[in-house]
C-alpha cells in the first residue's frame, strides 16, 4: 500500500525539474503520513484503495495527476487532506531544506549570522526632526 | 499551629509580577508569589526540533483554548473579532512575546488633554521614564539611540541585525520620506547578565531556546529568587479573600496536588493580565464586595482594550533571508503615530517589520491556490517561499465601557474555577485607523519593491496585549485604583498589570506595563510605613 501512497505523494509534490527538490514520493515518508492521518484513516485509506483500483501504479504521471483531480468528486476531502499534511513533512525534510539552501536542522542550536543592515537610510530620518508631541 | 501570614503575595509570575517581586525584594520582606504555571525548560521550545514550525501552530500555539495546558485556563471569547493570546509559566506571556519593546510617547500619557478623548492618565512620562530604564537594565533592552520619535533614551545593547529584509523594508520607508527605526527590543544582542547573545533563530514567539529574549523567567526571577522571593508554581488562585476590616487578607489556591491551600498575607498584589486580573477580581465577590472584589466604581472588566492588529505582507522577486533573525523585532514605523485632524481618526498607530516565514508556512499559506499541487508546485512555492516581508499595524484601541471581561455562566477551568468570557466590538474609529494603515502598508511595501501585497485586517489572533480592565485615576467612582497602582476600595491591594491602563497607546504594552509595576513598588517601599492609613 505505501507504494500507491508512494505514488500519490510523489504526483502531488513531484521532483522539480532542476533536480534540485527531490519528489515527496522518493523520500520515505508514506509511514509518516499515514501516522499524522491517523484521526483521518477512513479517508486516506479509501483514498489509496481507489488509486489503486484506477490502476496508478501504472499510470503516467498526467494520468495519475488526472485520477487524483477527479477524487474531487469520488474521494472528497482527500486530496486537500493528504496534500497539507504532506507539505508539513515535506518542507522540514533535510534533502528538502538543503534544495532550499537552508541548513538541514532546526534553527536551535546554530541559528543563523545576521548583517546589521545599513544605517544610513536613518540619517535622512533623523535630519527631518523630533515627531512626538510634547505631553 | 499558627497560620502562616507572608507580608507580600503577589498573585502571577509574567511580566508585571516578576518585576515587581525583584524590585520588593529589598525590603527583605517575606515575599511569596503563586503562579498557576511552572518553569519552562528551553530544551522544550520548538526551534529544538525538526517540526519547529507546526509546533507554533500546536502545544506553543497563541491561543489558550487550543493549547489546553493543565496551566492554561479557557477564556471565551466567541464574542470578540479578537482573541484571547497568552501563555502561564513563570515568565507568563513574555515566554511567548516576541520581545519587540517600545515605550510609550508623552503625548499617550495625556490623551484627553491634547485630543480630547478617553482620560489622562494620572502619571506622566517623566515620571515613569526612571522606571523605563531600570527596567531597560533588567531586561536588556537591544535599540539604536537618537529616534527622533521619541525623547532621548539609552538602549543597553546594540540593536538586532537589520539583515537584507529589514534594509530593504527601510528603504521603502525611506524612498516615501516616512519614518523608521530599528525597534527597541528585549533581546540580549550581546551576553548581558548571563544571558548567551541572541543567534537569530528566528521563532522567538514559541520561546527562545538560547535564552537571549528577556522573558522574565530568566530576567527578573533568577535574580528575585536569589534574593529571597519565595516562588511557588502550579498555584492557582481561585480567590482573594477579605478581613472584618475590609482589607485583604489572604488568598485561598489550588496547589499542584489539586489542593485547596490559603495563604494569609499583610498585602496582596494582582498581576495576571488584563483577563486574568478581573477575572480574579470577579471571583472574589463577597458579602463586602458582592459585584466583585476593589468593584465600588463597577469598573473591573469594563473598558478592555487590545490593540487592533492588522497584517501587510509583500512579496519580493529576491530572496530576503527572512527566516533569519528574530521573528518580530527589526524595524518600527511610527509616521503615523501622533493625532492628525487631517485624518478620519484621532490618535494613530505604529508599524513594526516582520520577518518572512519558513518553508512550511509557506506551503500552508499557499494552500489556498497560491501554490497548487502537481507539476507547478515547486515554481509556485519558489516565487513565495523567502520572498515575503511585511509588517504589523498596532493601532491604538480607545478605552470603551462595553468592551469587557465578566465571568463565563458555565465555562471552568481544570480547576472547576468560572473562566472569563470577553465581550468586544472594534470601534470606528479603531476600523478607520485600520484601513487608513493597510493602505499606507501597502504603499510602503511598494516603495520597498514588493510585486504583490495582501492583507489581513483586523488579525483575529492579535489579542495579546491585554488592557484597562482595572484602570488608574484619581476619582474612585471613575477607576479601581489610584496612581500608585493602590485599589480605591481595599487600601492594601496593589494591581500592577496591564489593567491599570488608561489608555492603550499605539505600541506594545509590556515596557510600559513593567514601569508601572516598578514605579508602584518604588511607591510602596517609600511609604511602607503608612501605606494603608
Ligand atoms: C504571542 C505573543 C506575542 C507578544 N509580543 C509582544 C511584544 O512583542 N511586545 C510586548 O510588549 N508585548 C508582547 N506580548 C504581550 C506580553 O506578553 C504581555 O503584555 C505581558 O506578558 C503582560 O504581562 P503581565 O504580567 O500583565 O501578564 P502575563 O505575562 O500574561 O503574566 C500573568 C501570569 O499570571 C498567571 N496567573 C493568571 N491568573 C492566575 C491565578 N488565578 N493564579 C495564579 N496565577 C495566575 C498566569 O499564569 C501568568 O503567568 C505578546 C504576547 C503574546 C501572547
Ligand atoms: S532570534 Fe534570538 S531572541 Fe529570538 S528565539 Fe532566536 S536567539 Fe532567541
Amino acid at each position: 500500500m505505501d507504494d500507491v501512497l508512494d505514488a500519490i505523494l510523489e504526483t502531488l509534490i513531484p521532483a522539480s525539474a532542476d533536480g534540485n527538490m527531490p519528489s515527496a514520493g522518493s523520500l520515505g515518508i508514506a509511514g509518516d503520513v499515514r501516522r499524522e492521518l491517523a484521526a483521518f484513516a477512513a479517508l486516506l485509506e479509501s483514498g489509496v484503495a481507489a488509486a489503486e483500483e484506477a490502476g496508478f501504479d501504472s499510470q503516467s504521471a498526467d494520468e495519475r495527476a488526472n485520477c487524483l483531480r477527479g477524487f474531487e468528486a469520488t474521494q472528497p476531502g482527500f486530496v486537500p487532506t493528504v496534500y497539507m499534511t504532506l507539505c508539513t513533512l515535506y518542507y522540514r525534510h533535510p534533502q528538502v531544506l538543503v534544495g532550499l539552501g537552508l541548513p538541514a536542522r532546526p534553527p536551535f542550536p546554530e541559528g543563523y549570522p545576521l548583517e546589521g543592515g545599513d544605517l544610513t537610510v536613518f540619517e535622512a530620518v533623523v535630519a527631518r526632526g523630533p515627531i512626538f508631541r510634547a505631553g | 499551629m499558627a497560620e502562616d501570614v507572608a507580608d507580600v503575595v503577589i498573585i502571577g509570575a509574567g511580566a508585571a509580577g516578576a518585576a515587581v517581586a525583584w524590585s520588593l525584594a529589598e525590603t527583605r520582606m517575606r515575599i511569596v508569589c503563586l503562579e498557576q504555571g511552572g518553569w519552562m525548560a528551553p530544551t522544550d521550545y520548538p526551534s529544538n526540533r525538526p517540526d519547529w514550525e507546526m509546533q507554533g501552530l500546536g502545544p506553543f500555539g497563541f491561543s489558550p483554548n487550543t493549547r489546553q495546558r493543565r496551566e492554561d485556563y479557557p477564556v471565551n471569547d466567541d464574542d470578540s473579532p479578537i482573541k484571547i493570546s497568552n501563555f502561564n509559566a513563570v515568565g507568563g506571556s513574555t515566554i511567548l512575546y516576541a520581545a519587540h519593546f517600545p515605550r510609550l510617547h508623552p503625548s499617550d500619557f495625556r490623551v484627553k488633554s491634547l485630543d480630547g478623548v478617553a482620560d489622562d492618565w494620572p502619571l506622566d512620562y517623566a515620571g515613569l521614564e526612571p522606571f523605563y530604564d531600570m527596567n531597560a537594565k533588567m531586561m536588556g533592552v537591544a535599540g539604536l539611540a537618537g529616534d527622533p520619535a521619541y525623547p532621548p533614551k539609552e538602549p543597553t545593547l546594540p540593536h538586532v541585525p537589520l539583515g537584507k529584509l529589514g534594509d530593504t523594508l527601510a528603504q521603502g520607508f525611506d524612498r516615501l520620506g516616512w519614518h523608521v527605526w530599528p525597534s527597541d527590543s528585549a533581546i540580549a544582542t550581546a551576553e548581558h547578565a548571563g544571558r548567551a547573545p541572541c543567534v537569530n533563530l528566528g521563532p522567538c514567539v514559541t520561546g527562545c531556546a538560547q535564552g537571549a529574549k528577556g522573558s522574565t523567567d530568566v530576567t527578573y526571577w533568577p535574580v528575585a529568587v536569589r534574593e529571597g522571593v519565595e516562588l511557588r508554581t502550579h498555584c492557582r488562585v481561585r480567590e482573594i479573600t477579605v478581613g472584618a476590616d475590609g482589607l485583604a487578607d489572604g488568598v485561598v489556591y489550588v496547589d499542584a496536588e489539586g489542593n485547596e491551600q490559603r495563604q494569609r498575607a499583610e498585602m496582596v498584589i494582582v498581576a495576571c493580565n488584563g483577563v486574568g486580573t478581573p477575572r480574579l477580581l470577579l471571583n472574589s465577590a463577597s458579602s463586602q464586595f458582592p459585584d466583585g472584589l476593589a468593584n465600588r466604581s463597577g469598573l473591573v472588566g469594563k473598558n478592555l482594550m487590545f490593540h487592533p492588529y492588522a497584517l501587510v505582507t509583500g512579496w519580493f522577486p529576491e530572496r530576503l533571508e527572512g527566516y533569519k533573525g528574530p521573528a518580530g523585532c527589526s524595524l518600527i514605523s511610527q509616521e503615523f503615530y501622533e493625532t492628525d485632524p487631517a485624518r478620519e481618526f484621532v490618535r494613530g498607530y505604529s508599524f513594526e517589520m516582520l520577518r518572512g516565514d519558513g518553508p512550511v508556512r509557506t506551503a500552508l499559506q499557499g494552500l489556498a491556490g497560491k501554490v497548487p499541487w502537481g507539476a507547478e508546485h515547486h515554481a509556485a512555492f519558489s516565487t513565495r517561499f523567502d520572498k515575503n516581508a511585511g509588517m504589523v499595524i498596532i493601532c491604538e484601541d480607545l478605552p470603551e465601557e462595553h468592551n469587557t471581561v465578566t465571568l463565563d455562566p458555565a465555562l471552568k477551568d481544570a480547576d472547576g474555577i468560572p473562566a472569563p468570557k470577553i465581550t468586544y466590538r472594534l470601534s470606528d474609529n479603531s476600523l478607520k485607523m485600520l484601513d487608513h494603515a493597510v493602505a499606507r502598508g501597502k504603499e510602503v511595501l511598494e516603495a520597498a519593491g514588493a510585486v504583490e501585497t495582501d492583507a489581513l485586517s483586523p488579525l483575529p489572533p492579535a489579542g495579546w496585549h491585554l488592557m484597562g480592565t482595572a484602570r488608574m485615576g484619581t476619582d474612585s467612582a471613575r477607576s479601581v485604583v489610584d496612581a500608585h497602582g493602590q485599589s480605591h476600595d481595599v487600601r492594601n491591594l496593589f494591581i500592577v498589570d496591564g489593567s491599570i491602563f488608561v489608555t492603550s497607546g499605539g505600541v506594545n504594552p509590556t515596557n510600559t506595563i513593567q514601569a508601572l509595576a516598578l514605579y508602584i513598588a518604588d511607591h510602596i517601599k517609600r511609604n511602607l510605613t503608612t501605606l494603608f492609613d
